[in-house]
């Protein structure tokens, strides 16, 4: 919480304070002057205050201001506080009281959004200078003359407040968060700034009190969903999952697209499943590459900066935080019932009506018992996802705390899907003194991802007739219909198959800020990031997974399976990544009147070692059982150990400098020279240099007088940030033998002994460089009719240059592929925001936020021109020329073969019934010609809508996102929702569907028979709208809280993905998942849960 | 003093900044630790033979499949005269010549697969002559390299029998490299010649380590070579030295089948030969265990029955006819080659519970085994080339090629009784799942049943060449060299075997080659390249007979243009970007 920072640090005078001054039978109020006129600081005091107060006699060089005033002050029974650059000076505590009794007064505790105490709240009278603040209580208590009618209460990144006292002695005050974001503070690399005088593309989201951070996030980056324009992040269907992310376009056409994350300040090298949603204070999204050239190496693909809270206020407090949601199936498809299904089998195999010759016995009874399986319905359950966490967080003078632990459960939908985590984080900060702040964040996560999951493809594909239990114990039958195709449920729960996969993760960071005493302005901060991953996973299969085919009980009698000790065979993976980042930042800042600049050195590198060591073993014969499972593999007859392991190194040498005028004019330049291992030996090293100016044009004279507008700042942007497109070792010609060439034989003379083959699986390429991203930006940030309307737009335009891709070389080298530099790829796009405050009273306010943004991706070069100067597409690997990444290459589907469409059907051999194709090339056959782009799978454009209603302390949020599609755009193949035949199987069960018949001719599904043509696609648009959020909760009022003892206590029912409106069929329209497929559901989580602060 | 540590944090930070800047170029340097890189890799002779064994491996994996790629079924055959696709997997036709052009896929992979050889090979040979490299011996060298270019050699034959003449690569490359350019298919041939001539004194007349190269493959593929030679000479016009070509195959052919070392087989041997008598189980309604067992149909054995036995394909077993055998090993198969089988039975077999479930069900012996039939076999494979005078024949008989199955279902009007082919054959749909099982495909004693196995599999050896294809190249040579009646006696040495009836004159070598095409079918089924065999022999043979025999239509309707040699994939041509590879006749339009 970065308010919370200022809060803290305000307390105490920065570095630059310092004073000489000499002085003979001076008065307070003389000194006072003297101070307001060399340092930044203003002085309050009532004059009453220090008129009789003893001479000063001083002589004093760089004396800290700090020292100064405490010296002189007590002994005259007076304090000060320090508010931002504002010191005021009050009674010390002993006589204040006796003040307060004397005169008339009013007094009052400020607190916050979520209930907590503000300590430095500037209490004001309007019109006068009386001031105060307001202590580590956050309570205030200030002298009133009659006159003074109005308080005013401020704090930075707060709103202003005005109250009127009207007669009252307390006046109780909530603050709120400005909504003007442009007095926010936001992070950007190796730094912050305020937003007001940055020139580059930042989105800011604050969790922490927000409605956002009450809705059942299953992961840290959930909550951005739909809430940053340009940034997309993709559905978590699976307990634990992680999200896909991608800012502004698809850059690389093979390397990696995640953008960098970045927590507390420092390259994140963890996993994202490791942070607690609940720990997280605010985001920050920096998609430009002015913001991102910090990062130089990697930033091509944007940053996403994550803050975690700190500590607040003087006392301790306690936060408990708590919810329970449950998990369902939103649009579950529905299987075909039993009768339908017979129907559909014969049909498609061109049985005879009504057969039933091909049921096996077990099908066969139950079809005579009436005794269907929804099997679906069988591997399902309802979701329960609970989180818990405790907080314990505290500023005090010099010390700055946060120290929290969770623990996330999460049962999914799909039975035997399963995660939780422990973790734990802590945070402290302390200065030592004046000049030197020293702090640790240490964090420690356990995930357990252990247990085997239900196969929802099987279930959806199962014959209705198939048989659960091999026997009425409830045992269950591997093969419910004798072959093929398993029972989705086994190896799940029956103990044939074991799993563990846990995964740790330690994190260190330490740092030191050194404030230069005798340079104003100049800091050095040091920090050193260590990072641990352990996991350990495993899986066991034991000898009775492997029951064969068929049907009868006899096939699980122990003599059989005893038989399969030779196939038990199971693993154990230990896998460490060992990484560590050390930077040296080096920052200047200084204002010289209407100058000010800030300049930034940083030096730094990074390094990470991956070891994994796999452990195997199969064949059990020999030992006789599996009764040890997988911690028995030492037992088995073959064993093998695998090892892998490597290693990447970045450097980084980054200067940048900031500079503003009158806080008008903005300038923003950085030059990064990076170096990475990953790269060939002479391509290892880049510069990447940023330039971006802003201008506050609603300050000139020109606009000022025009009352609607409040603010106006217009942005450009230029830069190259780059991207490492590749992992370790790509540059090398790799040669794998033993067991990971994969190469293996065995002469005759030499039962069971495995020669293994030697083989270079790579051609290296030592000229692979980085990837480069040089894009533009421009845009403006606006805040209307007295600040209650706010529109951001952003333009951007961005060419990626030197993609690294696999590029098609002459197989004659041996090789089909070469990891290449070359190509393009360029996006632009447009991202709009529109905050609005659309009604506010006494007790009722309401918010709303649009968002809407748009991208466009073109491939611009491939392998660049041929012998005849053209340059051709890729079909192999789906890049055209000119076209969007993730373009769809197809015959144009235009309806289904009619038996009347004769001359179609004699010139393509297609039956009545087939899907018909559009003969574009016009030669009336249909050939490789006739292909053409028919579409792309990436969406159109995204637009969100959220609204967030408070009455009282009543908070209702909803939030609305839609992913369109139209012109071509957002469609993928779908072939599931309309074939009848060509599955796996013969008895393949499947959703129903009007298939054309002769009677029913269909122009939009084949017949029954038809198993495919190698070009039907059966494309469908995956556009949706859904109910992302819905969160309603409720504060305690303060004066209940009171007699319970608490602080604060919010409670809140809330629902994610609550509804989904879209034309796709099969299942989430966002993973575009088909029926049949064993993708695991989005689930729809409702979840209720309480945050009390004590 | 205030100044002086000022002094003192810069010479810090120089000094810090100093450490990190000298060490950086360290820092970014990458050390693979866990596996080599082609400048590390060989230091010794065994790392040397591990580079040939990577061929042996990938070899096998082009001829057994197991991991069923759809390309390998056609190199295999699918496509030709002799296999087409079931009607279960019409998708994966290599018949609709609607698809079949440059881009398709099946030719890609194809030459993609031979250069990996060759460049496998380049990279043995080039590291056996490492100035570094140490030999236990100048044999033990020369063995290793001569493998290495067998191999190379081997591949530019396939190359050049599918694609024609092709870029001729004896370096590893090192970088990666656009202008290459096609030799003529006479030169790439002609390479291969010279080079196998050169090693051929390097291999062992035979080995005590079954599967490891030995003379006679290198003569047999110099016989195949030459053969191909000539023929490409002739049809160039080049009678003479045609003529030349036809001589010196037929006297390769002559040194593999008369040198003593190799005979056809004409007495049971190997591992099964006292068994007189064998029977296949019959289950109630397809359903394993011995409690379902309800009949058996009994077969007899013979010698030809035994060639395909495992423990009986070696030549170190006993078989004479066995002259380069890629090698199957169960245990290794169990400890951790997954690849280690031939998953014939499931991708050559039937699939009767599909065809016929209403009278044979299950994926049993009585069954064929669990056949999901990837490729099936055309009529003419499976019954035409056995009508008339040429039924009588071993390599017909029920136990080599099985026709007698018994119904299953207990409510089947043929339960414990033979289903007659005019049921099995009811439709053409059915047709292509139900034919005839070769005993080279599947097994009445399935290894591994008991530890799960599932009578896809079989575990025996199997043949990369055995002597009756030298005898059919030789055959061949001789009539491409005007002597019918040594063609026809070579022909006559395996239906002698076989003992048939019928006998080949002069007068059945037609200038088709069909005689020769059909004995190949019957005696090579499963086991020859039949499109190496139909498109090395040039002119229409390829193309009419794939218009004669494919089993589903589209080839007649769609194979409207002629040609003998496959495409050069168009992806191999858009990748050669300085140098451009002319398309082969018949696809340049496609």
């Amino acid at each position: 919480m970065i308010i919370g920072i200022f809060t803290v640090s305000a307390k105490v005078f920065s570095q630059e304070s310092t004073i000489s001054v000499k002085m003979q039978n001076g008065s307070l109020s003389d000194l006072f002057k003297v101070i307001e006129q060399k340092t930044e600081y203003r002085i309050f005091y009532k004059t009453k205050l220090v008129e009789d107060a003893k001479k000063i006699n001083i002589n004093v060089t760089q004396e800290p201001v700090s020292d100064l005033l405490t010296s002189l002050l007590s002994e005259r029974s007076l304090s000060y506080d320090l508010i931002d650059k504002v010191i005021v000076i009050t009674p010390s505590s002993d006589n204040k009281e006796s003040q307060q009794q004397k005169k008339p007064a009013v007094s009052g505790k400020v607190i916050d959004e979520s209930g907590l105490s503000l300590t430095g709240v500037t209490v004001m009278i309007k019109g006068t200078t009386k001031a105060t603040v307001t202590d580590k209580n956050g309570e205030y208590s200030i002298q009133l003359t009659p006159t003074d009618k109005v308080l005013v209460f401020s704090f930075i990144g707060l709103k202003k407040q005005e109250v009127s006292i009207d007669g009252r002695a307390v006046i109780n005050v909530t603050m709120e968060t400005e909504s003007n974001a442009l007095s926010e503070v936001i992070v950007i690399g190796y730094g912050t700034a305020k937003r007001k005088d940055f020139t580059g593309s930042v989105a800011s989201v604050k969790m922490e009190n927000s409605p956002i951070a009450l809705s059942p996030n299953l992961n840290a980056l959930d909550a951005l969903k739909g809430t940053v324009t340009g940034l997309n992040i993709g559905a978590t269907n699976t307990a634990g999952g992680e999200p896909t992310m991608l800012i502004r376009g698809q850059r690389s056409i093979n390397g990696q697209n995640d953008p960098l994350i970045i927590l507390d300040g420092v390259i994140y090298l963890g996993s994202l499943s490791d942070i607690n949603p609940n720990d997280i204070s605010s985001y920050d999204v920096l998609k430009d590459a002015v913001s991102a050239a910090a990062y130089g190496s990697r930033s091509a693909n944007g940053i996403i900066a994550i803050t975690t809270k700190k500590g607040k206020s003087g006392k301790p407090v306690i936060t408990f935080n708590s919810s329970t949601g449950f998990q369902s199936w939103q649009n579950k498809p529905v299987m075909m019932k039993a009768a339908e299904w017979l129907t559909v089998v014969n049909a498609r195999n061109q049985y005879a009506v009504g057969a039933t010759n091909w049921l096996q016995t077990g099908e066969l009874a139950n079809m005579n018992a009436g005794k269907e399986t929804v099997w679906l319905d069988q591997v399902i359950r309802t979701g329960i996802n609970q989180d818990y966490q405790v907080a314990i967080s505290g500023a005090a003078e010099n010390v700055n705390y946060y120290l929290s632990s969770s623990y996330s459960n999460n049962k999914g939908i799909v039975i035997g899907d399963q995660f939780n985590r422990i973790s734990v984080l802590g945070k402290v900060n302390t200065k030592v003194t004046s000049w030197l702040e020293l702090g640790v964040d240490a964090s420690y996560s356990k995930r357990d991802y252990s247990g085997i999951a239900a196969n929802i493809g099987s279930a959806e594909t199962m014959s209705p007739y198939g048989v659960m239990f091999r026997d009425t114990q409830g045992n269950l039958e591997k093969y419910p219909y004798t072959q093929s195709l398993m029972n989705p449920l086994w190896g799940v729960k029956d103990g044939s198959v074991t799993n563990t996969d846990i995964r740790h993760n330690f994190r260190l960071n330490a740092y030191t800020v050194v404030s230069v005493p005798w340079v104003k302005g100049l800091t050095y901060r040091f920090n050193l990031l260590s990072n641990l991953d352990k996991n350990q996973s495993g899986n066991f299969t034991n000898e009775n997974y492997y029951v064969k085919e068929g049907a009868g009980v006899d096939r699980y009698t122990p003599a059989v399976v005893q038989g399969f000790l030779s196939s038990a065979n199971g693993n154990i993976d230990n896998n460490t990544i060992k990484s560590y980042v050390l930077d040296n930042i080096l920052n200047y800042k200084n204002t010289f009147g209407k100058h000010s600049i800030d300049l930034t050195a940083v030096a730094t590198r990074d390094n990470q070692i991956y070891e994994d060591i796999n452990g195997t073993g199969s064949n059990f014969a020999a030992n006789g059982n599996t009764a040890l499972g997988m911690w028995g593999l030492s037992k088995a007859t073959v064993q093998k150990i695998i090892l892998n392991g490597n290693q990447k190194s970045n450097i980084g040498y980054l200067g940048r400098a900031s500079y503003s005028y009158n806080d008008k004019y903005f300038l923003t330049g950085s030059l990064r020279r990076d170096g990475a291992s990953l790269f060939g030996a002479d391509k290892k090293w880049a510069q990447f240099a940023a330039v971006g100016g802003a201008w506050k044009i609603s300050s000139e004279e020109f606009l000022k007088d025009f009352k609607p507008l409040n603010n106006l700042k217009l942005k450009l942007a230029w830069g190259q940030n780059g991207n490492q497109g590749t992992g370790p070792f790509a540059t090398l010609s790799v040669v794998q033998n033993s067991a990971a060439g994969d190469a293996r034989y065995e002469f005759s003379n030499s039962s069971g002994v495995i020669n293994y083959g030697l083989v270079q699986t790579t051609l290296g390429n030592a000229s692979l460089g980085w990837e480069t991203t040089e894009s533009y930006n421009t845009g403006f940030e606006s805040a209307w009719l007295n600040n209650r309307v706010f529109v951001d737009l952003d333009l951007y335009y961005s060419k990626t240059t030197n993609e690294i891709f696999n590029r098609g070389i002459p197989p004659m080298t041996g090789f089909t592929t070469i990891l290449s530099s070359l190509g393009q790829v360029d996006n632009k796009g447009i991202e709009l925001t529109i905050r609005s405050v659309n009604y506010q009273s006494k007790d009722w306010k309401w918010n709303t936020t649009l968002t809407f943004w748009k991208n466009r991706n073109k491939v611009v070069h491939l392998d660049g021109p041929d012998k005849t100067g053209v340059e051709q597409d890729n079909i192999a690997n789906n890049l055209f020329i000119g076209h969007s990444l993730g373009a769809i290459y197809g015959y144009e589907q235009i309806g289904i073969v009619q038996a009347t469409d004769t001359a179609y059907i004699r010139l393509t051999g297609a039956k009545a019934g087939y899907p018909m194709y559009k003969d574009q090339t016009g030669d009336h056959v249909i050939t490789a010609a006739d292909r053409k782009i028919l579409g792309y799978t990436v969406p159109n454009f995204r637009l969100n809508l959220s609204n967030s209603v408070t009455y009282k302390n009543f908070e209702l949020y909803a939030m609305i996102t839609g992913t369109f599609g139209g012109g071509g755009y957002y469609l993928t193949s779908n072939t599931s929702a309309f074939m009848t035949s060509g599955t796996g199987r013969f008895n393949d069960n499947m959703i129903s569907k009007p298939y054309w018949t002769a009677t029913n001719m269909s122009t939009t599904y084949p017949s029954a028979t038809f198993s495919g043509d190698g070009r039907f696609l059966g494309l469908m648009k995956r556009q949706f709208i859904r109910i992302q959020d819905v969160t309603l909760s409720y504060s305690l009022e303060q004066k209940w809280l009171k007699y319970i003892n608490l602080k604060a206590v919010k409670v809140f029912v809330s629902a994610k993905n609550l509804g989904t409106v879209t034309k796709w069929i099969g299942g989430d329209p966002e993973t575009g998942t088909t029926v049949g497929a064993n993708t695991y559901p989005v689930p729809s989580t409702y979840s209720f849960g309480a945050n009390i602060s004590f | 003093m205030k100044k002086l540590i000022y002094k003192k944090y810069i010479w810090l930070f120089v000094l810090l900044l100093g450490t990190i800047s000298c060490k950086d170029d360290n820092f970014l340097k990458e050390t693979p630790t866990t596996f080599y890189t082609v400048n590390n890799a060989f230091s010794t002779s065994a790392q040397v033979d591990q580079a040939v064994i990577a061929i042996y491996s990938q070899l096998r994996d082009m001829w057994a499949n197991p991991t069923e790629q759809n390309w390998i079924f056609v190199f295999r055959g699918n496509g030709t005269d002799m296999f087409d696709v079931p009607s279960i997997r019409r998708g994966n036709t290599f018949n609709n010549y609607g698809t079949i052009n440059p881009d398709n896929s099946t030719f890609y992979n194809a030459f993609v697969a031979w250069y990996q050889i060759i460049a496998k090979a380049n990279l043995a040979i080039s590291s056996a002559n490492l100035p570094t490299m140490t030999w236990s011996s100048a044999s033990d060298k020369a063995y290793t390299i001569a493998q290495a270019r067998f191999f190379r050699a081997f591949a530019y034959r396939n190359l050049a029998e599918l694609f024609g003449g092709v870029p001729i690569v004896t370096q590893p490359s090192t970088t990666a490299q656009y202008d290459f350019k096609r030799s003529t298919r006479a030169e790439t041939y002609q390479y291969a010649i010279t080079e196998l001539l050169a090693i051929e004194p390097d291999l062992p007349d035979i080995t005590i380590v079954g599967g490891r190269l030995v003379k006679g493959a290198c003569q047999h593929n110099l016989c195949e070579l030459y053969l191909a030679l000539g023929t490409q000479l002739a049809a160039d016009g080049k009678t003479a030295e045609a003529q030349t070509a036809f001589t010196a195959s037929i006297a390769y052919g002559n040194k593999v089948i008369d040198g003593g070392t190799y005979a056809l087989m004409n007495t049971r041997f190997g591992a099964r030969k006292s068994e007189t008598a064998i029977s296949i189980l019959l289950y109630k309604n397809g359903v394993s265990g011995a409690a379902n067992v309800f009949g058996s149909i009994p077969f007899t054995p013979n010698y030809y029955w035994d060639l395909f036995q495992e423990g009986s394909v070696n030549y170190q077993d006993g078989n004479k006819e066995c002259i380069w055998a890629m090698q199957i090993d169960y245990a290794a198969y169990r400890a951790e080659d997954a690849r280690d089988k031939l998953p014939y039975s499931r991708t050559y077999g039937p699939v009767f519970r599909n065809g016929s479930p209403a009278n044979l069900n299950g994926t049993l012996e009585d069954a064929g085994g669990r056949g999901i039939s990837q490729i099936m076999p055309t009529m003419y494979t499976r019954d035409s080339i056995y009508s008339g005078k040429w039924g009588t024949d071993m390599r017909n008989s029920d136990v080599v090629l099985r026709r007698t199955f018994y119904g299953n279902m207990t409510t089947s009007a043929y339960y414990n009784k033979p289903i007659p082919w005019s049921v099995l054959y009811d439709n053409q749909a059915d047709q292509s799942l139900d034919y005839p099982v070769s005993c080279k495909i599947a097994t009445d004693k399935y290894t591994g049943v008991a530890d799960g196995e599932n009578m896809s599999n079989l575990f025996r050896d199997d043949y990369f060449i055995r002597l009756p294809e030298t005898i059919l190249l030789r055959a061949e040579a001789k009539q491409r060299n005007g002597d019918k009646v040594g063609a026809a006696a070579d022909i006559n040495l395996l239906r002698a075997r076989a003992q048939c009836t019928y006998m080949v004159t002069a007068a059945d070598m037609d200038d088709k080659f069909n005689t020769i095409l059909d004995e190949r079918s019957r005696e090579l089924v499963y086991e020859e390249c039949r499109w190496n065999t139909l498109l090395r022999m040039g002119g229409t043979i390829a193309v009419d007979r794939i218009k004669k025999y494919a089993f589903w239509p589209e080839a007649q309707s769609t194979l409207t243009f002629s040609y003998n040699l496959w495409p050069i994939p168009q992806q191999v041509i858009d990748a050669n970007k300085a140098v451009k590879l002319d398309q082969n006749p018949g696809w340049l339009s496609k």
